[in-house]
This record gives C-alpha cells, structure tokens and sequence, in this order.
C-alpha cells in the first residue's frame, strides 16, 4: 500500500515537472497564438476601425460583404490556382531526391547545397532576383529564349510564374526531407526485392513510395498551410491583383481602409480554412492506416 | 563584494530609467516624439533639420522614429495613448477619415493665431485647407487647422533636354504676349528659310503638339531596348484633368465621368502607345517610369517636385515643361497606327488647332500635413516643431535647395526660388542644376488641386476606376488596346464601357461617403 502511494507521489512530480516544462511554450502559445485568434475571431463580428479605434457588434455584416466583394472571391481562387505548383514540386523534389540518393550521381553533395540554397536564401533577395529573371523586357528567360511573354505584366501568364517560382523556391526543402526519408529505408529491404527480381520502379512504387508516406504527409501539410498563407510573392515580385491571394487581399484593405473588422472576419475565414483543411488530411491519412 | 557590484549594477539601471522616464532627459529640455515615414534620403534631411531645429530652440529634443510609408497608418494607430508620438505625418488623402472618425489631431489654430512665425497671407492657401475641418458641419476646408503642411507637391512634366537638343530641337522661353514669336508650345516654324522645331517651354502643349513632339524625339522602334522612348507613360487621370473633368457633380452626389473628356483621356494616354511613342504596359511593368527617364531611355515623363532629386544623378542635361492640354477637337482626324504604319506626322491643322475650351494645364498636388497629438502633453513643443518644419524661413530655404519641395512660403516661392542661383550642396561635385524652368512648378501650385480622394472618404472608389474588380471594366483593356473607348477619327465615345464603370464607381463612393442617402460630409472648397 505504502509503495503504490510512494508510486503515485513519484509519478504526479515527474507529470507536475513534464508541465513545468512545457509552461513557458503553453504560455507563449495561449497569449500570443491562441487569445489572439479569439480576439481576431471576436473582432470579425464588428466594424472595428483602425482609424475610429471602436466599433460595434454587426453580426455577419463583414463576411457577407467580404463573399460579395469579387476581388476577395478571386483571391480565393488565385490562391487555390497557386496551390497547383504543391503537386508539381512535390514530383520534382521526389526525382531529384531519388537522383541524388543512389550512387550514378557524381557530386553529390554539390548538388544537393546547390538544390537546398533557395531554401536558406533571403525571401526578399529571391523576390528581386525573379522579379529580373521574370521581366517582360530585360528578363533572361525572355532574352534566352528569344520569346516575349509578359511574365509578369499578362495576365494569363502571371499565375504560371508564380507557380514557377514557387516550386523552384520550395523544391530544396522537399527534396532534403524526401533524401532524409529516403536514407531511413533499410537497406536490406531494397536487396531483398533485387534478389526478388524487382526492377527499379517496381522498387520506387512498391517499397520507396510507401515509406516515404509519413514524409509526403508532413510535407503536404505544411505546403498547404504555407498555400493558404501565400503572400510574399505576390507582394514582392508582382503586387498586382491579377495574382491577389486571400492573405494579400486582405493585408491590402488594411492598409487602404482600415477596416479591422472585415479583416479580422477575413483572417479567421482563412485560419478556419487551414485547421479544416488539416484536420481533412490526417482524418484521411488515419482511414488509409487503417486500411492498411 | 559581488552584492556591492549588483547593488551599484542596479542603481546605475533603475537611475538610467528614472532619468529616461522623465522625458526632458538631464538637461530640463522638453522631449518630443515625432514620427514619420521616408526612404534614407527623406530621413536625412529630416535628421538634418531637426538638428537645425534643435540648435534654433535649444530648450528642445527630438525623438524621431520612422516607418515604411505603407504600414505607417497602421503603425501610428496602433499606439496606446502612452505611446503616442506628440507630432506625426497625416497624409491629405487620409485627413477626411481621421479628422471624422478618430481623435488623434489637436486643434491647432489657437498656435497659429498666435504664431509670430506664420503670416497667413503668406502661405499657400490650398496647403494649409487642406488640414482644415469643421466637426460640427462636417466640412472639410474650413474649420479648425489640424496639421501644418510639410508640403505642396506639385507633379510636372520633366524632359532630358540633351536628347531634344540631339533631335534638333531648339528650345526657348517666351511669356504669353500678343507680340509672341512662338505662340505653340511646341511647333514648326520657317526661319531665315529653313523650318526649325521649336519648343517653347512657358507655354502648355497641346496633345497634337505632344504627340508630334515624342514622334520627333523619339530614336527608334518600340521593340529595341536601345531606343529612346517619347514618353515613359501618361497617366490617365493627368489626361483627364487637364480636360477640365470632374469625378463628381457639383453636390458631389453622383460621378460623372461617363463623358466625352474621359473617355478621350484614357484613349489618349493609351494610343500613345499606338502611335509608337510610348512603350506597352508589359514594358512599363518591365521598367518602371523613374528608371526608364533616369537611364536615358526616355525622352519625356512626369514626376512629383519631392521626387526630382532623383534626377540629380542623371548624365544628361533635364528641365521642366507644362502639363500638355487637349486640343480643341481631340486630335480628330489622326490615324496613325505604328503597328500598321502610314504618315505619322499629326496633320499641321492639328498642330495650330488652339486648347480645348475649359482646358487646363494641371495634375495633382501631393501634401503630407504635421499632425499634433490630441493629448500630448508637449503641445507647446510639437507645435513649434511643426511650424519649424512647415514654415520656418531657413527650413523652407534648406528644403527647396536640397530639392525637396518647393517653398510653403508664397514670398519665397516666388521670389528667390525662382531667381537664386543654388549651389548643390548633395550633388555639386557632379555639377547637375535643378531645373531651370522652375516657375511650372508654381505655376502648378496656383492650378492644381490634391488628389481627388482627399476630398473623400476613402479611396475605393478611385480604385475602383484604376482597377476595376470586373475584368471587363479594367482601364488595362483600353490600354492593351482590347476596347476602345474613343473613336479619333469620328471623335464620338464608344461603347457602353464607361456607363457600366461609373455605375460601380458610384456603389463604391456610395457604401463609404454617404448615409441614406446623403453625402456625409461637405468641401467647402472643392
């Protein structure tokens, strides 16, 4: 009896020093993450100006507004056009880990640093250099191949750039985890299927492919907050409305307007978009373990 | 020993903080906190004059704090009362919204009724309006000052007179007369027997005479990165104000610009791109209008008087001209189309056709006013940091000679401004002058008004015209040359394109300037 109450007291210390801890991160988190999404979430149901630095309750005045305004209606679908470049860049950075993992590859290592910089480079510094590779007069890609495509000026070509820059930006990253997870898989299972007969893309598709689900679910998670999140881009390279994402719409009504209101409403439309979107993915992620 | 050290360690912080927290500091001078925008150059001279400030009222000290321009609203907002700087920039297109909705800006005009420094006379009116509000009536113009002007911007037409001068062209200065030799802005005349082109730099051009001018000056094709472009671009609301045009009828209750005068502005500033004088939108975007001038590959473009020192570094010799006026017919008859080619020259009856009637030479000003805060508790003290800024004889003197603006003071603007030979003291060793012609720019002062937005709430309707959130409505179609909202060679307006931009324009000026109906605020000076 005196053990089992010795037992209980040791193990409520070790719970009471784990929660010691982790106090500072859950403090940071509930003051600087967590009441302001309830205040930004609050606020979204009043006219609160930055300007008059008041307001009043108007129910859901703001997000009625905001799904009426077609500049935010098209944001939404230019963010979710954007977001075509996740599965383009998740297959490049596949083939690249994949080229870089194996031993026909010389130099290895130069091209792995060389494919990971964009990934350590300043946002702001890959911005200007694209907003040059990009230009419709003077850009190298024009220049090189002696085309005139408005890159940055077209309308229906804009988007493609973005997307363009948006893979080579995120290619680096993706393609070091994959490499990672690639270094993870036994060994002995690839000499397994050779003695089998497998033949490389039987090995890719059956072995390589399915290992690699964990890290192509993180990585799916977080390009689709990022996706969702877009802004920079569009902010230095273009700033244009032809490519206006949701966070760039409304971080323009802000600056134009003042509206605290409508903005709140639209910042917590997009974050109910990200945690929806997320939980979508590990509820679908858990029915295929399960089938599995 | 070591409790000794952390003992001296914190009287020397909780000193240094109650010291800090006095706000005069040690010596008894009076703090104030004053905070602005600027890029490095603007934050220079306005580190410079606050020195200058300080040396003048030794019994103050300066707190300067900047931001970027475009958070800087947000970031001033975002202040709690204690953090408030006790003097801030409020810019004229925000004062409307600022002056009605927020209690940020101390009445100011009990300082300036007793100011020695300041002779209302001797200002310019439209400067100090323009930070002028009445709470009770609601009216913007009259009223109470909130905010000094740091300046009058006014936008005018700038030209590398290296590239005119290598195109043969002569260039002179002559006053309106009746005896005038050159009355034209810019015109063909036989002299000792050959035909010279002249431009005459004191009179406005007409558009014909503009675009026979940028076909004379430009070097070359469109298409090839060397050549010499006419114009850099030509802003569409500069075309549509020098018609004399309104965005508002008289009780400013309904937009009007479904008219002939805009539909012809916005053709123009885009066929000038037709006529080969002006590089596309996607080679305006490739190069923006300071960058194409700047690196001489552009002969014309127009600029705010805050942004000439930009100038200064060129390698060629630049001036300033009037902003060109339409022609009484708007240029009916031309057809030229580089694309297709045909006689590019503007027909000569075009060239002597006289100003359209109404017409004006003129484009916005810009201004950012001085704001004091409410609830300072140094208002003596921001004021005369305003007023210094604002009107002070050697702050004006040491703005105008760096470039900077031109002087809030009527006497000085049109005195030694205009007369007095300037050293350089940023750019004398390369040895550039400021534009000799500099009396456009007062010129402009006595025609311009602000920004048409500043006489409003916000600006979402102007957006609305300047990117319309229905693709069909966007200027960008007129000047991809995909609509066509003006015919030249019938002169009549096409289409139902504007109707329908008008119409969203005014649910836009609608939802923010008016309640059931009505405007909710009045312009006693519109």
């Amino acid at each position: 009896m005196g053990k089992q109450i010795e037992r209980t007291k040791r193990k409520t210390g070790e719970k009471c020093v784990g929660f010691l801890f982790v106090l500072p991160s859950l403090i940071k988190s509930v003051v600087f993450s967590l009441t302001l999404i309830a205040a930004c979430a609050v606020l979204g149901f009043t006219d609160y100006s930055i300007v008059a630095r008041k307001g009043v309750f108007v129910g859901f005045q703001n997000y009625v507004a905001l799904f009426s305004d077609p500049v935010f209606l098209q944001s939404i679908y230019n963010t979710v056009f954007l977001m075509l470049g996740i599965p383009i860049g998740f297959f490049l950075s596949f083939l690249l880990a994949y080229a870089l993992n194996g031993n026909s590859v010389r130099g290895k290592g130069f091209f792995r640093v060389v494919y990971y910089l964009p990934a350590v480079s300043s946002v702001l510094a890959i911005g200007v250099v694209w907003k040059w590779i990009l230009n419709d007069e003077f850009g190298i890609i024009n220049r090189l191949l002696n085309i005139h495509v408005g890159w940055m000026s077209d309308p229906k070509v804009v988007k493609i750039s973005l997307i363009m820059k948006g893979v080579w930006g995120g290619l680096g990253g993706n393609m070091l985890m994959l490499l990672a997870g690639m270094q993870g898989i036994n060994g002995s299972l690839m000499e397994y299927a050779e003695l089998e007969g497998a033949n490389p893309f039987q090995k890719m598709f059956r072995i390589v492919l399915p290992l690699l689900g964990p890290v192509f679910f993180y990585m799916t998670i977080v390009s689709v907050i990022g996706g969702l999140n877009a802004f920079s881009d569009n902010y230095i390279v273009l700033s244009s409305h032809e490519t206006n994402t949701m966070i760039y719409f409304l971080y323009d009504k802000m600056q134009k307007t003042g509206e605290f209101g409508t903005v709140c409403a639209g910042s917590t439309f997009v974050g109910l978009m990200v945690f929806l979107i997320t939980l979508l993915q590990f509820r679908v992620r858990a029915r295929g373990e399960a089938k599995r | 020993m070591k409790r000794r050290l952390c003992g001296i360690a914190l009287a020397v912080v909780a000193g240094t903080g109650m010291l800090a927290a006095c706000g005069g500091g040690t010596s008894g001078k009076t703090k104030i906190k004053f905070f602005g925008w600027g890029n490095i150059e603007e934050i220079t001279i306005f580190t410079e004059l606050i020195d200058r400030f300080e040396k003048k009222y030794p019994e103050y000290i300066v707190d300067y704090s900047t931001t970027d321009a475009e958070s800087y609203l947000i970031a001033l907002s975002s202040n709690s009362p204690k953090t408030m700087p006790d003097l801030f920039y409020m810019p004229d297109t925000d004062f409307v919204r600022y002056a009605m909705q927020s209690d940020l800006m101390l009445d100011i005009t009990p300082y300036l009724d007793a100011s020695e420094t300041v002779d209302r006379n001797d200002v310019y009116e439209e400067g100090l309006s323009a930070y002028m509000y009445d709470k009770e009536t609601n009216t913007l113009g009259m009223g109470s000052v909130y905010a000094l002007p740091k300046d009058l911007g006014p936008n005018v037409m700038v030209y590398n007179k290296s590239v005119f001068l290598s195109q043969g062209i002569t260039i002179v200065s002559e006053e309106k007369s009746d005896s005038m030799q050159h009355p034209y802005g810019y015109g063909y005349y036989d002299e000792g027997g050959s035909v010279k082109k002249i431009l005459n730099d004191r009179i406005p051009m007409t558009w014909a005479q503009f675009v026979q001018l940028c076909q004379d000056v430009q070097t070359g094709p469109l298409n090839s990165t060397s050549t010499v472009v006419g114009v850099t671009h030509y802003p569409w609301e500069l075309a549509y104000l020098t018609t004399g045009g309104e965005y508002f009828d008289g009780s400013y209750q309904n937009v009007i610009i479904d008219n002939d005068a805009f539909a012809a502005a916005v053709q123009f500033g885009a066929d000038l791109y037709k006529w080969g004088v002006m590089p596309s939108t996607s080679q305006q975007a490739s190069q923006n209008y300071v960058q194409r001038f700047t690196s001489g590959l552009a002969a014309i473009t127009f600029m705010g008087a805050w942004n000439t020192p930009e100038l200064w570094a060129c390698n060629f010799e630049w001036d300033a001209l009037p902003i060109p006026v339409p022609n009484e017919s708007y240029l009916k008859g031309y057809t030229y189309d580089s694309r297709t080619g045909g006689d590019k020259n503007v027909p000569e009856s075009l060239m002597k056709e006289g100003a359209k009637e109404g017409s004006i030479s003129k484009y916005h000003l810009g201004s950012v006013g001085f704001a004091v805060y409410r609830d300072t508790k140094v208002a003596d003290a921001a004021y005369k940091l305003a007023e210094y800024f604002a009107y002070d004889e050697d702050a004006q003197r040491y703005l105008y000679q760096i470039g900077q603006s031109v002087p809030n003071l009527k006497s000085m603007a049109e005195g030694e401004f205009l007369t007095a030979k300037l050293d350089d003291p940023m750019y004398e060793s390369k040895g550039w002058n400021r534009p000799a012609n500099k009396k456009v720019y007062i010129d402009m002062l006595s025609n311009a008004k602000r920004r048409a937005y500043s006489y409003t709430f916000n600006s979402e309707w102007y957006d609305e015209i300047e990117e319309s959130s229905e693709e069909g409505l966007k200027l960008r179609n007129v000047w991809d040359l995909n609509t066509v909202l003006w015919d030249w060679q019938t002169g009549t307006k096409q289409g139902d394109f504007l109707q329908r931009l008008a119409a969203k324009v005014q649910t836009k000026y609608d939802s923010k300037n008016k309640k059931n109906g009505e405007v909710v605020f009045q312009w006693a000076n519109k």
